[in-house]
């Protein structure tokens, strides 16, 4: 490293954002020695008030009064359990470094039809809204049906993933083991459909550890998801075809030590390994690239650019961009906060200290609305590159407070965009984004993970596998490491140095948060097609599948069994109602289909019972909101989970401004009650129904 | 409000409503009547205008409207609550009516007019009796019988397919909304500030629904499984198809006649 970065690097730590408003760095920098105090769980008081001061005036900015999130103790016990089993699994994976986390003899993992593929939607998502969606993504989900075809799964209904749930409680409910993925209990690929707030950024990285996750999340925005579903089947059906092109944008704002460390430790190397094909211990690329050099600093790594890199010109669109920049961040509540943070601060912004005008920095509604970026993927290293968590996870773990730095969790609106016109996905970091990540404790730079995931990538691999093989091992080792260097530190303190400790924690920290917005399963389309590997070859043949349908005479498929139905429509044209009688007995199949789903759906559900008691000061608002498909503004004030074997977990808010309403209360006990003998009776009439309607159709047909 | 309604909107984009009566079959809920309610009432307009044939089909909506005073509300709730019951009550007598039918023995003075009607239809679905000609009266009334089990069941089928959501207001303002998912997961959202009497009776309203849900699906059950048991009694061909609208029609015809000796034994003098 050269001294005067290495100068840098000896001096405070600095974070990866910069506040909008205030021109300065979002989290001020650190010592070693003060980072490292908080992270052994032992902060000043001092610290403390420094803390909530720096919240305090960012919330006055945006006027903002409710601020503190209370824990309660039952949610704290349950944390602490579920800790132990996440830690579990992370030892697990650290140590079984397979190339990975599939069962061996699932197959080659970038094949689907080996390993399958999966959407994941909220319970909490309106049924319409799921549906309008659904119907929007058909195209996409019909494509990879027809590959993965067993291994294809919804999960929605009663599979679907319910508010506050973390992974192993979902996987518990749905029967999925711990451990090495097994594509026939859950695919190794897995879209989660809806926003951080509906399925949370804690519940994706856990996941991500074991599967191939991506997220989509365009709101309401049905037509979005449509054109999305396209651009993912025109780039797979050989539509599109891109250039093998990558390119680097690294600004370098003067007198900040983020972005120099960042364009010189992670940028410039990069660069150096990709433009060789077949380094020694990396990842060989199967074709030659088009390795740009990188757009870096002055007259470089400028705002029109950067546009012209995002379709503004499309002869600079490269298939492939890594960006190395901050993030813009805004305080709580603030207007520009949702559609902005995270936007990209390019060479045009002055330096710490300086004003951040509008033009500093890319943000979604920079993108050229002609951009075509169909095929293209990006790679955006910044905090809150893809996304915000509505919790502060920095202060969760610094100071056991949870401080609330954004009115919810969002999905950073620039990824979103570039995937609305073309791109078929982007990976980001949610929250901060930690610099000196990629250097080890002994200066040393360490983008192993970044080059694995870009080779991957390169090679036409599957975005999940390039994210998969890259950060979530890294995050897996250093978690696994970093829980075992915090349990020795409580009893030896001179165990570890300060600095050791800080690089751990911030190389876990960061490790952790890089999230795929997009279809896990999505590839660049480049170049020509390959031929499939032989394993593809052997799996069609052995599915008796489309073909084999199709040779066959249509009248072959009509058995005997149906005379008596030729005699019945015999008897219904008789009095000139043919088609009320196919209309009827199409109704009817299709109520049994229904209702075999919805039971289908209960089985899947019955391990629990939910219910919820919220209160608000406007119902009619409520009841709007929900008419229009809005967010709900209402306050929980209990949940009550009963389980299959009746074991009962109660949340009340402990320390509600307005205490636990004992008229409440009561009520919500009764309304368990009710629910629990409600659901017993409509189960079972549902189960008689069914087995009657399917008894008709059966002798019917 | 001094009147109580209670309402149930989400049923009127479907194809072929127009045919089903105005009501539940039950006597409990109102269709799709025009929304006076202090909750927001756009949703059914909204709806409308928003699914397009076709389109994704928009959820259930429950409103209980109750009189401001809350003994008459709570003796309205507690009367529907018992019809709910006494209804599926008449739900088991139909069905053992429809089991207890003789095939073979043909009609005859003294058998019910429900039971006569019925069987009369299975002669002529047998081709042993009457034969309709397109236009006749008995034609037509076959096909509209039709059309109302189609849209029947595309209506029972919204029922297990989407979630219920319960709203209760007391003298106008507005208690308390419930989603019931159809596993029985509850989701309850109460207006600031609502004492006891009127959480009572959201719960009651929910409760209400919860019944009709029941007996909704025990009247197809009834149906369904009373036309595939005739249909081999009789060897109807097309059997449990055939017969449905006509078993579904008898089913009708023995509650209205339950309900109305009701109402005579109650009548006074």
């Amino acid at each position: 490293m050269p001294d005067d970065l290495k100068a840098y690097f000896e001096g405070d730590l600095v974070f990866n954002g910069i506040n909008a408003i205030t021109g300065e760095y979002g989290q001020p920098p650190l010592s070693s020695e003060k980072l490292a105090r908080l992270v052994r769980g032992a902060p000043l008081p001092q610290d403390y008030r420094d803390f909530v001061e720096r919240q305090r005036k960012l919330a006055d900015l945006a006027q903002v009064d409710d601020r503190l999130q209370p824990v309660t103790d039952a949610q704290s016990d349950l944390r602490v359990r579920l800790e132990e089993a996440r830690l579990s699994e992370l030892r697990f994976k650290a140590q079984n470094p397979t190339a990975w986390p599939t069962i061996p003899g699932a197959g080659d993992p970038a094949d689907i039809a080996n390993v399958g593929w999966g959407a994941i939607f909220p319970a909490e998502m309106h049924p319409n809204v799921r549906e309008e969606i659904k119907e929007a993504l058909q195209p996409l989900f019909d494509m990879r049906r027809e590959r993965a075809g067993d291994l294809f799964h919804i999960y929605e209904g009663g599979s679907a993933y319910r508010s506050g749930e973390r992974k192993g409680q979902f996987f518990e409910r749905l029967g999925v083991g711990p451990g090495l993925a097994d594509p026939r209990e859950m695919p190794f690929y897995l879209l989660l459909v809806g926003t951080p707030e509906e399925i949370p950024y804690s519940f994706q990285y856990q996941l991500d550890l074991m599967r191939a996750v991506g997220r989509l999340d365009f709101g309401s925005d049905i037509e979005a998801y449509q054109d999305y579903a396209w651009s993912v089947v025109a780039a797979e059906s050989g539509d599109i075809v891109l250039p093998r092109q990558v390119a680097f944008f690294a600004p370098t704002n003067h007198g900040d030590k983020a972005t120099q460390l960042s364009a010189q430790v992670l940028v410039q190397p990069l660069y150096e390994n990709l433009v060789v094909a077949a380094p020694d211990f990396d990842i060989a690329l199967d074709h030659d690239w088009d390795v740009l050099a990188p757009f870096m600093g002055e007259g470089e790594a400028t705002h029109d650019q950067l546009q012209r890199l995002l379709g503004g010109d499309s002869a600079q669109t490269p298939a492939l961009l890594f960006t190395a920049s901050h993030g813009i961040e805004f305080p709580p509540n603030h207007r520009a906060q949702l559609q902005q943070q995270g936007a990209l601060l390019c060479q045009d912004w002055p330096g710490p200290g300086s004003d951040v005008l509008r033009n500093h920095y890319f943000a979604a509604e920079d993108v050229d609305t002609s951009a075509d970026l169909t095929g293209m993927m990006a790679f955006f290293f910044a905090c809150y590159g893809a996304g915000t968590p509505q919790l502060d996870q920095f202060s969760s773990q610094a100071f056991k407070v949870r401080e609330k730095i954004a009115p919810r969790s969002f999905t950073a609106a620039l990824p979103q965009q570039l995937l609305k016109q073309g791109a078929l996905a982007v990976i980001g970091h949610v929250e901060r984004a930690w610099g000196y990540s990629f250097i080890s404790p002994q200066g040393r730079g360490e983008n192993q993970a970044f080059i694995t995931a870009m080779r991957t990538l390169m090679n036409g691999h599957p975005i999940g596998m390039a994210t998969d093989s890259s950060f979530d091992m890294r995050y897996a080792e250093l978690s696994s490491d970093l829980s075992a260097d915090l349990e020795e530190l409580k009893w030896n303190p001179s165990y570890l140095s300060d600095y050791e400790l800080v690089y751990r924690w911030t190389a876990n920290n960061d490790a952790r948060s890089y999230i795929v917005i997009g279809d896990p399963a999505a590839r660049l389309p480049i170049a020509e097609r390959e031929p499939a590997p032989i394993l593809e070859t052997e799996v069609r043949q052995e599915v008796p599948a489309t073909p084999v349908v199709e040779a066959v005479p249509e009248f072959v498929l009509q058995p005997a069994a149906l005379v008596p139905v030729v005699q019945s429509d015999h008897a219904a044209i008789g009095y000139g109602l043919e088609d009320q009688f196919e209309k009827l007995k199409a109704s009817l199949k299709s109520f049994t289909d229904q209702l075999a789903t919805s039971l289908g759906n209960a089985a899947e559900d019955i391990i629990t019972l939910d219910v919820r008691t919220y209160s608000t000061a406007d119902i009619a608002a409520v009841a709007e909101a929900l008419d229009g498909r809005r967010e709900v503004s209402a306050t929980l004030r209990a949940l009550t989970r009963v389980a299959f074997d009746g074991d009962l977990q109660v949340y009340v808010p402990e320390k509600s401004d307005r205490g636990v309403d004992s008229a409440l209360w009561s009520i919500h006990k009764a309304m368990v009650e009710e629910a629990q003998e409600s659901r017993a009776n409509f189960l079972a009439t549902m189960a008689d129904l069914a087995a009657r309607l399917l008894d008709s159709l059966r002798i019917g047909s | 409000m001094t009147v109580s309604r209670f309402t149930l909107t989400g049923l009127s984009v479907l194809e072929g409503a127009a045919a089903l009566p105005a009501d539940d079959l039950l006597g409990i809920w109102e269709l799709n009547a025009p929304q006076t309610t202090a909750f927001a009432a756009v949703a059914e307009d909204a709806v409308a205008t928003s699914s397009p044939a076709g389109a994704v089909e928009p959820g259930l909506i429950w409103r209980a409207e109750l009189p401001a005073s809350r003994g008459e509300a709570k003796s309205e709730l507690e009367a529907r609550l018992a019809a709910a019951r006494v209804r599926q009550a008449y739900l088991e007598a139909a069905e053992k009516r429809l089991s207890d039918l003789q095939m073979g023995l043909g009609y005859s003075a003294q058998t019910a007019d429900a039971e006569s009607a019925l069987l009369a239809e299975v002669m002529a679905l047998r081709g042993s009796a009457v034969a309709y000609g397109a236009g006749d009266a008995g034609a037509i009334s076959l096909l509209h019988l039709y059309e109302q089990c189609e849209a029947l069941v595309a209506r029972f089928r919204r029922l297990v397919q989407h979630y219920a959501r319960v709203e209760t207001s007391v003298g106008g303002q507005p208690v308390a909304l419930t989603i019931v998912d159809w596993s029985g997961d509850h989701s309850v959202t109460w207006q600031d500030g609502i004492g006891p009497l009127d959480m009572a009776l959201h719960m009651d309203s929910v409760r209400l629904v919860l019944a009709t849900r029941q007996a909704w699906l025990r009247l197809i059950s009834v149906v369904a499984s009373g036309a595939l048991s005739l249909s081999v009694k009789a060897s109807v061909p097309g059997g449990q198809f055939l017969l449905f609208p006509a078993v579904y029609r008898f089913v009708r015809d023995v509650l209205a006649e339950l309900e109305q000796v009701q109402v005579n034994q109650e009548a006074p003098g």
